[in-house]
């Protein structure tokens, strides 16, 4: 029995070693820093910080995640429908070929290419210019919030559509035949008979999203500009201008806190799908 | 003035690629008519219903609905309702939203979709089952579900695609004659798939034997039964014992020549019948042991022997060697293995065809 528990031990303990080491260790001290002065005093300045001086961006960051989110889930939907609903079997091809190319994107690309295409002088004001829809006078820069906003979904929505279109694949294909049979439209039938069947699946999809976007770095920083912004960039801020590693690791826990809000989600339906039902 | 069938279906052909599954089937269904596609696995009775319902694309061909061609029209434009094999009902739906769904796409106000839910669940057996989840019923109401969700919208075309297989034997025998009572009831035209004969000749009307992307024979249950077109028919009727013998017309009828182990005999005559080599084929149940000696001028006698015996209810079933061959025979009479008898094959029990290449 003994000698049981020794070789289980063993078994798990490189697992649980690189989990205490790269993840529970490291993010106990963050959490800590956040509460500990840099000469190691207890304080709640950091929070100060953050409440004086943050709360704006981070009022920003999460309406600026939420709207991409939605827009993210409204994407993929409209992505996986067509690939499960469409009736031209070449469109679908290549749909299903295209929206996967952002994945193997880094967001730090992706920011770069928005301010190329997104700035006033750039390739989609240009693009409206010589097909004649705005003046080049009335050209103007989407590189703020918009920007930041369009290039999550952009990048974003490969990954949810990934995952979304794959649940619709699995679905019983006969009962979106069945409601077709009934009479019901395609918009119908994605949106009363696929989606509700889909919605965990989405749920959780667009959770990874939210958590993924906050910790987005690259993009609200290159697209972004001025104030407000998100709050990855004032972490980044305090601790370059600063070395304020306080504040940063306060606007750290409020971020924590706002992923791990979502993540309850995600963590209740998955012990759900673990039940029998 | 002729009034058009309810299903039209002509000269229709569906391919899959290079292969072809339906070569040029043609089909007519009259109103009230409950038709079955019997077939074994691949024969193309299941594309011909999804080519119906218009969920297949169709090669060539026409198919008309009450007089209407709807060969092109995409199936929420049919008015055909479909009864799913895995019943396909909508698992985040509640018994009444299921059945009520098509009157919400028709635009039905609530009240009406709520007193038609009654109905159809009154008629079901489905009262007080209304808000339970559909994932909460058993087979056969889902079965049921499936039913009432189609018969909401009052199609002009019911098409059933092997609606008893995923119930089990006992609940199959009860739901088999449920169904056809509500068809008979509402006058309602159907088609139904199965691959089931008896689940065929109780149900439908009419049968559509199929073998192979073609149609082999329509029929009467009765028809197809006793007098089955092909060798293929008979086979798939449950004629599964398989005899060859050489025959010639004669003293008007047919001459059996003797062969290895059987005498000459007098069978009446099938005209039509080219005579030289024929198979015959015969039902385990419609062939009787006797004793070796025994004479008779009404069929044929073959010497064998009992190699297997057992007991499947009502008769025995014995897997009788005669030459080379074996056959299954059903009698009343207890015998053993090893018993030296006689298999009597009435006349009218046999049916004889060219021979076939595969026989």
């Amino acid at each position: 029995m003994t000698e049981n528990r020794l070789t289980n031990l063993l078994l798990v303990a490189p697992a649980l070693l690189l989990v205490v080491g790269l993840f529970l260790y490291p993010l106990g001290y963050s959490v800590a820093g956040a509460f500990l002065t840099k000469d190691g005093r207890g304080t709640l300045e950091g929070f100060l910080n953050v409440y004086q001086l943050y709360s704006t961006d981070i009022l920003f960051t999460v309406v600026i995640i939420g709207i991409a989110t939605i827009l993210v889930g409204l994407a993929s939907v409209a992505i996986g429908g067509f690939l499960v609903l469409g009736t031209s079997p070449v469109l679908v091809g290549f749909l299903k070929w295209l929206y996967r190319w952002p994945l193997f994107i880094p967001f730090v690309v992706a920011g770069q290419c928005m301010r190329a295409f997104l700035a006033k002088n750039g390739l989609m004001n240009n693009t409206f210019v010589s097909l004649g829809l705005i003046e080049p006078l009335q050209a103007q820069s989407l590189l703020d919030w918009r920007g930041v906003i369009i290039a999550f979904v952009w990048k974003q929505t490969a990954f949810a559509a990934l995952l979304v279109a794959g649940a619709m694949a699995a679905l019983d294909r006969s009962t979106i035949e069945a409601a077709q049979d009934m009479g019901a439209s395609r918009p119908r039938i994605l949106v009363e008979i696929i989606v509700p069947q889909i919605r965990q699946t989405l749920a959780v999809t667009l959770v990874l999203s939210f958590v993924t976007m906050l910790s987005v770095l690259s993009v609200p920083m290159m697209v972004g500009s001025g104030t407000p912004t998100m709050i990855t960039v004032d972490m980044a801020f305090r601790i370059n201008s600063y070395g304020d590693y306080t504040t940063a690791n306060a606007l750290g826990l409020v971020s924590m806190v706002l992923a791990g809000s979502v993540a309850w989600i995600y963590l209740r339906h998955s012990l759900r799908e673990g039940q029998p039902r | 003035m002729v009034l058009p069938e309810m299903l039209d279906v002509e000269a229709l052909s569906v391919a899959y690629g290079a292969n072809r599954v339906l070569h040029g089937v043609s089909l007519s269904v009259p109103k009230g008519e409950m038709i079955a596609l019997l077939g074994s696995s691949g024969c193309g009775k299941t594309t011909l219903l999804r080519a119906i319902s218009g969920f297949t694309a169709v090669e060539s061909g026409i198919i008309r609905l009450a007089g209407r061609d709807v060969t092109k029209l995409p199936p929420e434009k049919r008015d055909t309702g479909m009864v799913f094999q895995s019943y396909a009902l909508w698992p985040h739906m509640t018994v009444a939203q299921n059945i009520g769904y098509g009157l919400k796409l028709r635009g039905k106000s609530k009240s009406d979709i709520a007193a038609a839910v009654t109905r159809l669940t009154g008629m079901l057996g489905l009262a007080g089952l209304e808000q339970r989840p559909v994932t909460q019923l058993s087979g056969g109401q889902r079965q049921r579900v499936a039913l009432g969700r189609v018969l909401a919208i009052n199609p002009s075309l019911l098409l059933l695609d092997e609606p008893l297989s995923n119930l089990d034997a006992r609940i199959r025998l009860k739901v088999r004659h449920e169904i056809k009572a509500i068809q008979r009831e509402l006058g309602l035209t159907a088609v139904m798939v199965t691959h089931d004969r008896e689940e065929a000749m109780v149900m439908a009307d009419r049968i559509v034997v199929m073998a192979d992307g073609r149609i082999s024979q329509i029929g009467t249950p009765e028809d197809v039964y006793l007098r089955p077109a092909s060798a293929f028919v008979a086979r798939f009727m449950g004629a599964e014992n398989h005899l060859r013998m050489t025959a010639r017309r004669g003293d008007g009828g047919i001459a059996v020549a003797a062969g290895p182990a059987n005498g000459p005999a007098m069978l009446a005559d099938r005209p039509g019948l080219a005579m030289g080599v024929v198979d015959a084929f015969f039902r385990a149940e419609a062939a009787t042991l006797v004793d070796l000696g025994h004479e008779t001028r009404n069929g044929i006698l073959l010497a064998g022997r009992i190699v297997q015996s057992s007991y499947p209810g009502g008769t025995y079933r014995y897997a009788v060697a005669v030459g080379d061959d074996q056959y299954l025979i059903d009698d009343i009479v207890r015998r053993s293995p090893g018993d030296a008898v006689a298999v009597h094959l009435p006349d009218d029990a046999l049916y004889l065809f060219p021979p076939q290449a595969e026989a």
